[in-house]
């Protein structure tokens, strides 16, 4: 098990390293570097949806409070908790479970390495839309209209009539 | 390696992946559906045209209710690497408690709920007698298992139907999945962190920053989660924009916020730990917390390939075997 080391030939450098480096995070099928795509991405949402959970904290602060509108306030606990749930909570364990698994059996990567990398960018690219809901599309009270009938997004809250643009 | 010395660790990833399989193609069946009620005029939630809502809410709820474990199985996972390491127990945890009966509870009682209560004992049973090191790890570890038995305990509170009937829809039932979200997951997870950082970047996250993240976390959490069953049995509903002075819920939830904020604090240290370890931390090398599995017996951070030659395993811990040549496990399999 000992004396691990396979030496390989030292790569041409490019004149802009960087670009090599983030070339290597983008088009990466190690699941080493997936699991850690995972775990920032994670990290990165969990302090996106720490803020939505402070603002619904900062609204219900003492009785009568308009630190923000109802309509932001229920865009805050829909966002917050979807965003905790999937892209915060799954994506660490799926980040760390990517990493540590093949370690621990002894293997050199998952099954199916460009299967495992679609998987994160989809889940990824999933979030970045859900929040570019904000930006996109007029929605019910003119600025945005990111998801605000909770988590659950029960019928008919989800229909077209009450969530008309997200 | 043989499946029966795979770690525990990769046998609950395992479930997990399993019970993703289940529980997630229900939520996506449901959306597309949705998809088509929205943008093909379809009926499938529409009440009105013959549809149901009820439907969405079955369809949520297949997918809601497995999430818990697909979220709780990794935790579990984590926990069964990390305590063991820390208690410094190789003979009670492989010959008392060992992992056969930990997969067994694991994977049989997912059904009734009671096998949570024997995993906690078999944790503690692992830490029972044991040389405990209360590194940052262990400390969630141990915060994990307190307050994981109380969100399991006030989940039994509302599986009465009558207690269900009061408190569904309040307060009580957010202050009870934060306890198992945060209480429960959050901390497994920073537990797992402090516990494998030193493998992904080869450096240690500071132990000083990491007492202060978890001293912090721990009382902005209890503020925050315990306080918040209490106006929840006094009948404050959850996902209210504000209320009544009248109703007495102010000082309560002022409390609430204020742990909330504690709790932004411990994460920003938290964060700037993962940075600054990341640049000036102390260098971390193969094993830094003599451990037994086989992700410790390469460099940290492991290279492209991770082994240049497929290990040999001869027990479920490989590493140990390694480091005691004279007692090795093999030799008991």
């Amino acid at each position: 098990m000992s004396s691990n080391v396979i030496t390989a030939s030292v790569r041409q450098t490019d004149a802009k390293p960087w670009v090599d480096e983030l070339h290597q995070w983008l088009a990466t099928v190690d699941h080493k570097r997936l699991g850690i795509l995972y775990i920032v991405s994670a990290l990165m949402f969990l302090v996106i949806g720490g803020v939505e959970a402070l603002i619904i904290r900062i609204q219900l602060m003492h009785s009568h409070n308009n630190f923000v509108s109802p309509e932001v306030f229920n865009r805050m606990f829909t966002m917050h908790g979807t965003t905790m749930i999937f892209f915060v909570a799954m994506p660490f364990l799926f980040g760390f479970a990517n990493y540590l698994v093949p370690l621990m059996i002894g293997a050199r990567d998952m099954a199916f390495p460009r299967l495992n990398a679609f998987s994160f960018w989809l889940s990824f690219l999933g979030a970045l839309l859900l929040y570019f809901s904000f930006l996109g599309g007029s929605g019910l009270y003119g600025a945005g209209n990111a998801p605000d009938v909770g988590w659950w997004s029960y019928a008919p809250l989800g229909a077209r009539a009450f969530s008309p643009g997200a | 390696m043989e499946l029966n010395r795979m770690p525990l660790f990769a046998w609950l990833n395992l479930v997990m992946a399993g019970m993703v399989l289940i529980a997630i193609t229900p939520l996506s069946a449901a959306q597309i559906m949705l998809l088509i009620d929205r943008y093909l005029g379809g009926h499938f939630f529409d009440t009105q045209a013959g549809g149901s809502a009820v439907l969405w809410m079955h369809f949520f709820w297949i997918f809601g209710h497995p999430e818990v474990y697909v979220l709780i199985i990794p935790c579990f996972a984590f926990m069964s690497e990390i305590i063991p390491v820390f208690s410094r127990k190789p003979i009670m945890f492989t010959i008392g408690m060992n992992s056969y009966a930990n997969s067994f509870f694991t994977l049989t009682t997912m059904a009734v709920g009671v096998p949570t209560g024997i995993k906690i004992f078999n944790w503690i049973g692992t830490m029972w007698g044991g040389r405990i090191q209360f590194k940052t790890p262990m400390l969630f570890s141990i915060g994990f298992l307190f307050q994981f038995l109380i969100a399991g305990l006030t989940g039994i509170m509302m599986a009465a139907s009558p207690f269900d009937w009061q408190l569904s829809l309040s307060y009580f039932v957010v202050a009870h999945f934060h306890y198992v979200i945060v209480g429960g997951i959050l901390f497994a997870l920073f537990a797992a962190f402090y516990y494998w950082y030193p493998k992904m970047t080869g450096r240690m996250l500071s132990e000083g920053l990491g007492k202060w993240h978890f001293w912090l976390f721990l009382i902005g959490f209890h503020l925050t989660f315990d306080v918040m069953h209490v106006p929840g049995i006094l009948g404050m509903p959850r996902r209210i924009y504000t209320y009544e002075p009248s109703r007495g819920w102010d000082t309560l939830n002022f409390v609430i916020s204020i742990g909330a904020f504690i709790q932004a604090l411990a994460i920003l240290v938290f964060v700037a730990n993962l940075i600054v370890s990341y640049f000036k931390g102390d260098k971390a090398d193969n094993d830094p917390w003599d451990a037994w599995t086989l992700e410790w017996s390469i460099s940290s951070p492991p290279a492209a390939y991770n082994f240049a030659t497929v290990p040999t395993v001869g027990s479920r811990r490989p590493l140990w075997d390694e480091k005691h040549p004279e007692d090795p496990d093999s030799r008991y399999e």
